[in-house]
């Protein structure tokens, strides 16, 4: 069915459904008698000075408890390439992807991790969306002027370009951003990405995908309704998809005589390169899919995959890809988040529930 | 004790008192005010009226025990609409797990309904029930109270990427789903 027309119809089923729908007479008695009927919310004075040595009293007898049961240990400066960070019910996890032991980061929803792994954008929601630069211990660097819903960090870790309606670059180090003025694609089109020598970015703007140096200065363009485009790891390609469940590898060398051309595409949807551009992993229908990055040797790993975004992503030595599982292994919202063994298909469960915010 | 002090005293306790009554108050002027909205918000994300009514009376008492945190009461409403969203969100969980989500039965005889000229209301009613708690969730918010992208997002604490992410799964697996189910409505 044309999304347009499905559309249209739920906005007609709702209004039938509930044009003049009033609450029950019941309803309306029970809750005017809840501030009678339940116990009036706790609340006493205490000066802010005070509350704060209680609650920081508080915080290092719970912290020196648990340290000493084992029940927490010390994070160190960065995470290993074993663990992955993942955000499930506003929380955000470190998981241990070969054992699934996990252990709680932060709170709010994860945006990017960092190259080096010591640092993610984590986004809080308040009443205001507000982003935060928190090292991997969970302490929060700094808060940045401004937040997005998708990010990608710049190879050197000093800029970040998010997406959120529109782009913007932000400075880690100072906390200031920059707007571009490019509009979003009609669709969620994702971030862009960062070329792997940190000097140019790709934008899936409207209709066309635009490349432009690190300041935001545009240097070219490719005509497309483009989604998530990501770098080849060589610097020469850009691997974007489609709404119609395309995905397209085409040439991104501004100013080159292949600049735009397709190299190669094919049917499915968020595309991944591999550490060493070798190979693209991607989902189509509900198989994870395994490419080179020739055309060649397209291979099924798992017919049993999520069709989420973020999509597939590899390990940094590329031997693993962490993926959403089957909808209906779970019954409910998403299977279990899955690794799979690219050279033998070997796959195990990673964390019990999918995610939409996750990195590896 | 002197005179004194016990008038200070009694001056606090009468100004906490009136402070808490001006707050019962606030909040049971502003529950009056969202009760219809709240419950239609609920019926269109749960689907029936005693899980709607449910639903949100226990948000409302939620919202009562944590009235002191709400210190910007122009924020009510989303403040609100958050408890009532995850009120909402946890009764479908616990009804999912109680009920088995295959309506592929119920879908291809609404089909048939459907091609033999009756509306197809019941159609995208069967095809919502296939949507898990989080992508009805979305779908009610972006097409019932026709919140933007954005709106939802702050609303549900998400990224709008992945609000983006669950509506455009959301639709498209109602689509296949009645584009599945009217496949096979008799020839």
């Amino acid at each position: 069915m044309n999304e347009r027309v499905l559309e249209q119809r739920l906005e007609g089923w709702y209004a039938d459904q509930l044009s003049g729908m009033t609450a029950p007479a019941s309803l309306r008695a029970s809750v005017a008698n809840i501030p009678h009927a339940t116990q009036r919310p706790f609340a006493f004075r205490i000066s802010p000075a005070w509350a704060m040595i209680l609650l920081l009293g508080l915080l290092l007898a719970l912290t020196a408890g648990a340290i000493a049961t084992g029940a927490i240990r010390l994070p160190g400066d960065a995470l290993s390439t074993d663990e992955m960070l993942i955000t499930v019910d506003n929380r955000i996890l470190a998981v241990d992807v070969r054992t699934g032991a996990s252990r709680d980061v932060a709170h709010g929803t994860l945006i990017a991790l960092s190259p080096d792994r010591s640092r993610f954008i984590r986004a809080v929601s308040v009443f205001a969306f507000e982003c935060y630069v928190t090292k991997v211990d969970g302490t929060d660097e700094r808060k940045l002027d401004a937040c997005g819903s998708n990010a990608s960090w710049s190879p050197d870790g000093a800029k970040v370009l998010f997406y959120d309606g529109g782009f913007f670059i932000a400075d880690v180090a100072t906390g200031q951003v920059k707007h571009l003025p490019w509009k979003e694609s009609f669709k969620d089109t994702g971030t862009g990405s960062w070329s792997p020598d940190g000097r140019k970015v790709v934008i899936p703007a409207l209709g066309q995908l635009v490349i432009a140096d690190a300041d935001g200065h545009p240097l070219g363009s490719i005509p497309a309704a483009a989604f998530g485009p990501r770098w080849s790891p060589d610097g020469r390609n850009v691997v974007w998809w489609e709404l119609n469940g395309n995905w397209i590898v085409s040439n991104a060398e501004v100013g080159g005589a292949q600049f735009g051309k397709d190299v190669i595409s094919g049917a499915g949807m968020f595309p991944a390169w591999s550490p060493d551009g070798a190979q693209i992993a991607y989902i189509t229908g509900h198989s994870l899919r395994v490419v080179d990055s020739d055309g060649r040797n397209d291979r099924l790993l798992d017919d049993h995959a999520y069709p989420y975004a973020p999509g597939p992503q590899w390990s940094a030595d590329g031997s693993q890809i962490l993926y959403g599982g089957n909808e209906a292994e779970s019954g409910i919202s998403g299977g279990p988040m899955m690794a799979i063994d690219v050279a033998t298909g070997a796959s195990h469960v990673v964390f019990p529930t999918v995610s939409f915010n996750y990195a590896w | 004790m002197q005179q004194a002090d016990v008038t200070e005293v009694s001056e606090v306790g009468r100004r906490a008192d009136r402070e808490a009554g001006t707050r019962t108050e606030a909040f049971q002027r502003l529950a009056d005010q969202h009760l219809e909205a709240s419950y239609r918000l609920a019926y269109a994300i749960l689907g029936n009226a005693a899980d709607a009514q449910d639903a949100t009376h226990d948000a409302f008492v939620t919202a009562w025990r944590k009235w002191s945190t709400l210190r910007d009461l122009s924020a009510f409403e989303s403040w609100f609409a958050r408890i009532l969203v995850n009120t909402c969100r946890n009764r479908l969980r616990r009804l999912f797990r109680t009920r088995p989500l295959d309506l592929s039965d119920e879908l291809r005889a609404t089909a048939g309904d459907a091609y033999r000229g009756s509306d197809d209301r019941a159609l995208i009613e069967a095809a919502l029930a296939t949507l898990s708690a989080d992508h009805r969730i979305v779908v009610a918010l972006r097409f019932y109270r026709d919140l933007t992208v954005e709106e939802i997002a702050r609303w549900l604490s998400l990224p709008a990427g992945t609000v983006k992410s669950r509506l455009h799964y959301a639709l498209a697996h109602m689509g296949q789903a009645i584009d599945g189910a009217d496949g096979e409505k008799p020839g």
